[in-house]
């Protein structure tokens, strides 16, 4: 495989100003294919800008993003799962609707992968959105999410306002319904819990990308951890 | 991808909007049964009661077509808003799908409902008339049943058009303005995206300003051909001044939906910003 049909995403230049504000600033970005990629940085750097560039939602200042060769779009769309940071469910909407709607629309989507994770869960098919809790509901479009086998995993905050043990659950979904081909890039500032699965890091500052490396670099060449990495370079 | 767009835009949609056409209905049916009821035909002359009941069942009678017509519209445009800009567009714009296809998708589903609540609004009007007529002894049914195509005639001898043609036109003029009218709250909506703060203020402002600017340059093409004729015609040509609004007419809405729904369409390839 060749370094460029290695290349999921690449960012060039890219900037993104809202108003007055600076949200990304000239950034320059590669994210290979088959990594966990942690998306690190502070609050309000520019990270879920970023992502929200890499899934269509928000349209680029100046500077060009590709996913796969090809601006957002159908095709990147067709390949990139995103989980965003809200629950963007209809709330009157039963379960299993849900996910007719997710196999009509996304041909990679593995209707019996999402049905076990459901089961699991023992969130009932017929059970109507409004009724599940805050957190139950998070799960369910994280499935939903994972259920695919797409090529870039985009999952923003998954782990954010939810309790510890449903955290495992999260990450071992993750973990568990990973492809080694795809990537994988998780955005969070509660590093500790999900250091373990991370294969490189990307650290955001002012919508810069301040280093991108590899978790094993942190550790031998910084002998921290990347929590205590992170804390020391975001040192206040 | 447009047939399931249309599927499921469909399913999210139609309870409220199947709703208010049954209110419509039911109000329609309680009216008939009302005017032909013994009560309606009382003499009011000596009653300020019925006098005042019946002016008042009328009253609430037109209050609840307006409002149920502008309920459509208005769902039509919170779903849209809804759908599109809000946490529900983080899974619509994620859809593989081109924005035109969710555009023209949302635009088809919308028309429909505001065809079928057009029509059933003038049916409503046409059917509490003729019950009117029916209870003041003016018609009988069977009169009503003559009385109709006779006057239908009468348009298409005027208009010097077949039926046929008649009425296919008076379908392609309603289905051209439920989706114009669709087109100029999708477009505001659009439109008012362009705002950095107070989007939605934004938008109904540009629906005041567009539904003026349409209203206007409607207006302007409809006189057109009428000026251009009345120059070379005389009053007896009326039937040509017809036609000659009619295609005014149609071709102005045609040009003006497609000037919309590529606004709508290329604010929301080139413009998405949510928040």
């Amino acid at each position: 495989m060749n370094m460029q049909t290695n290349i999921l995403v690449e960012a060039r230049e890219l900037t993104k100003i809202y108003g007055k504000t600076l949200a990304v600033n000239q950034m320059n970005l590669v994210i290979p294919r088959g990594k966990i990629i942690g998306l690190l940085g502070p609050n309000g750097n520019g990270k879920t800008t970023l992502i929200k560039m890499m899934a269509g939602l928000l349209t680029p200042t100046s500077g060009s993003i590709l996913i796969h060769g090809y601006p957002p779009g159908v095709a990147s769309k067709s390949r990139i799962s995103y989980l965003p940071e809200r629950t963007y469910l209809q709330h009157g909407t039963k379960v299993c609707d849900i996910i007719h709607f997710f196999e009509d629309f996304y041909e990679d989507f593995s209707t019996k992968k999402a049905r076990e994770m459901l089961d699991a869960l023992q969130v009932p098919l017929d059970a109507r959105l409004k009724t599940l809790s805050k957190g139950t509901k998070e799960k369910v479009q994280l499935i939903l999410v994972m259920s695919r086998d797409a090529d870039l995993f985009i999952l923003d905050e998954p782990i954010a306002g939810v309790d510890p043990a449903a955290r495992d659950y999260i990450l071992k979904t993750i973990l568990s319904n990973y492809n080694p081909a795809a990537s994988i890039l998780l955005s969070t500032h509660l590093i500790t819990d999900i250091e373990n699965i991370l294969d490189e890091v990307i650290f955001i500052q002012n919508g810069q990308v301040l280093a991108q490396m590899t978790v094993e670099q942190i550790r031998e060449e910084h002998g921290q951890s990347v929590d205590a990495y992170f804390r020391r370079i975001f040192a206040c | 991808m447009l047939k399931k767009l249309l599927k499921y835009d469909w399913i999210l949609m139609w309870r409220i909007p199947a709703m208010i056409n049954l209110f419509l209905v039911v109000i329609t049916l309680l009216g008939i049964i009302f005017l032909l009821s013994p009560a309606w035909q009382m003499d009011d002359s000596d009653s300020m009661f019925f006098f005042l009941t019946k002016m008042l069942l009328t009253f609430f009678y037109i209050i609840f077509l307006i409002a149920g017509s502008i309920t459509i519209m208005v769902y039509i445009a919170v779903r849209y808003y809804k759908n599109i800009y809000t946490d529900e567009g983080y899974l619509t714009n994620t859809l593989p799908a081109d924005p035109w296809q969710i555009v023209l998708s949302k635009l088809l589903v919308s028309s429909v409902w505001i065809l079928i609540t057009g029509i059933l609004v003038v049916l409503s009007i046409l059917s509490l008339v003729a019950a009117n007529l029916i209870t003041m002894e003016y018609a009988t049914l069977e009169d009503l049943f003559i009385a109709i195509p006779e006057l239908f005639g009468l348009i298409a001898d005027e208009i010097d058009l077949p039926g046929p043609i008649i009425i296919l036109i008076s379908i392609f003029s309603a289905i051209l303005g439920s989706m114009l009218n669709v087109l100029i709250i999708f477009s505001s909506i659009a439109l008012g995206q362009l705002f950095s703060k107070h989007r939605v203020a934004g938008a109904f402002l540009w629906y005041i300003l567009q539904y003026v600017i349409i209203q206007f340059a409607n207006n302007l093409l409809l006189n057109l051909p009428v000026v251009y004729y009345s120059e070379h015609l005389s009053y007896h040509d009326s039937e040509i001044i017809t036609r000659a609004l009619w295609s005014g007419q149609m071709l102005g809405s045609i040009l003006l939906s497609g000037l919309l729904f590529f606004l709508t369409e290329i604010l929301l390839r080139k413009n998405l910003n949510l928040e």
